[in-house]
């Protein structure tokens, strides 16, 4: 069991490099990181504000990346992930450990950025006549196809991964959710399947079905698709 | 692999491209004060903590206010109807089994909580008290007169005379005797044989 930060930090360090001999296997890795955060819970539990001060800082980035995946906005995002950790220092007592600290702590950020998103929705459409409508009533998709086709002399690949951005951004909440969770790199497709509450198979088909989607629009604005 | 429409794209690159958008899309990151905002707002109540703490001390102020309201202008003259002790059951109860009503005033008034107010001029107290002495025979039902609190601007209630209830005659019921008459006797049953039957059309 790690006793500082400083032995994960020489873990992630060796993960990070490019030594293949000096690589962990991934499971191994997060098993580590697991258990160091449980370590780091049992402290906070007692009273030790500085071990949750690092659990914070270890899953910043996690949990705001699934806030940013949900609401699309960084500001959002940002007071998501803050009132997240302040709910988990609130429940912390409450933790026992059946499931790892980390799917816990994503579960409750992804159940608060839903309500958040919820709300904005809400507001939006009492704000605007359509989600995925333009100011000028055209639909967000259409559009996208007329700017990529009107800027085919570009000629660069920022222009396709412009598109797919936009593209993303049209497809349905459910499967754009998998897709952006997934393609973050950031959690594992069990993770994933706890934060949505579907089973992994789910979280598998709704990735596979946003890619199916991506690459039909693609291939209607004239991008190759087989 | 740059891929523009208009030009033909391995299913690979394509896929490729998702990959490396979607990742793009995700490449945030809090910035460095973020832990400390969050130990900040450990430390600090927040609004909503605040908001809750306030609507509930207003509700349970509230409701204070009403009870209170509700105690000083609520109804103040007790009626014998609003009284189940004082209600003419209790004195016909106590006509049927031959026990008098205790002595004292029949018509029990608000003499506890008037005490407490007794400046004010609707409530009627049980102020004149029957003689303690007085018997009051089986069947016989006692109406009792409230006086008027001194100060009190209503008026006194008048003296009501005693009204006597004659005591109800059982009817006994006699009923007449039943007679049954005898059945009269079963003929024989004779069955006529039956018909040829006849050949459908």
């Amino acid at each position: 069991m790690p006793e500082s930060t400083d032995s994960v930090s020489v873990s992630l360090a060796l993960m990070a490099s490019d030594g293949p001999a000096l690589r962990p296997d991934p499971a191994d890795a997060r098993a580590e990181a697991g258990a160091f955060d449980l370590e780091l819970v049992r402290r906070a539990q007692a009273g030790d504000d500085q071990a949750f001060g690092q659990l914070v800082e270890r899953n910043r980035r996690a949990v705001y990346r699934a806030a940013y995946a949900a609401l699309g906005s960084a500001d959002d995002a940002d007071d998501v992930a803050q009132e997240t950790f302040v709910t988990v220092y609130q429940k912390l007592k409450g933790f026992r450990g059946d499931a790892s600290f980390r799917t816990w702590l994503l579960s409750i950020a992804w159940r608060k950025a839903l309500d958040r998103r919820r709300s904005v929705t809400r507001w939006l459409r009492l704000t605007v006549t359509h989600d995925r409508t333009t100011p000028d009533g055209q639909d967000l998709s259409d559009r996208v196809q007329s700017t990529a086709r009107s800027q085919e002399d570009g000629l660069a690949a920022d222009e396709l991964h412009r598109t797919i951005k936009q593209l993303v951004g049209t497809l349905p909440r459910k499967l754009r959710d998998a897709l952006l969770l997934a393609g973050s790199g950031d959690y594992t497709y069990d993770q994933i399947g706890r934060m949505l509450e579907i089973p992994v198979g789910t979280v598998k088909w709704r990735v596979s079905e946003a890619r199916r989607m991506l690459k039909r629009k693609l291939a209607a604005m004239g991008y190759a698709h087989d | 692999m740059p891929a523009v429409p208009g030009q033909v794209e391995s299913h690979g690159a394509i896929d490729q491209a998702i990959d490396r958008a979607v990742r793009e899309m995700m490449e945030v990151d809090t910035d460095a004060a973020f832990r400390a905002r969050v130990l900040a707002r450990l430390e600090t109540p927040t609004p909503v903590t605040w908001w809750r703490t306030a609507a509930v001390s207003a509700v349970a102020a509230s409701l204070v206010l009403a009870v209170l309201v509700f105690r000083l202008e609520g109804p103040q003259l007790d009626t014998p109807s609003s009284r189940p002790m004082d209600a003419p059951g209790t004195a016909a109860r106590n006509s049927a089994t031959g026990t008098p009503p205790a002595p004292g005033p029949v018509l029990r008034g608000t003499a506890r909580r008037d005490a407490a107010r007794p400046a004010r001029a609707t409530t009627i107290v049980a102020a004149a008290p029957l003689n303690a002495n007085t018997s009051v025979p089986a069947g016989m039902v006692v109406a009792t007169v409230a006086a008027a609190e001194p100060g009190s601007a209503l008026e006194a209630l008048h003296p009501i005379e005693p009204i006597t209830i004659v005591p109800l005659e059982p009817e006994a019921i006699a009923p007449r005797a039943i007679v049954i008459a005898p059945l009269a006797p079963i003929t024989d049953v004779q069955i006529t044989p039956l018909s040829q039957a006849v050949d459908r059309n």
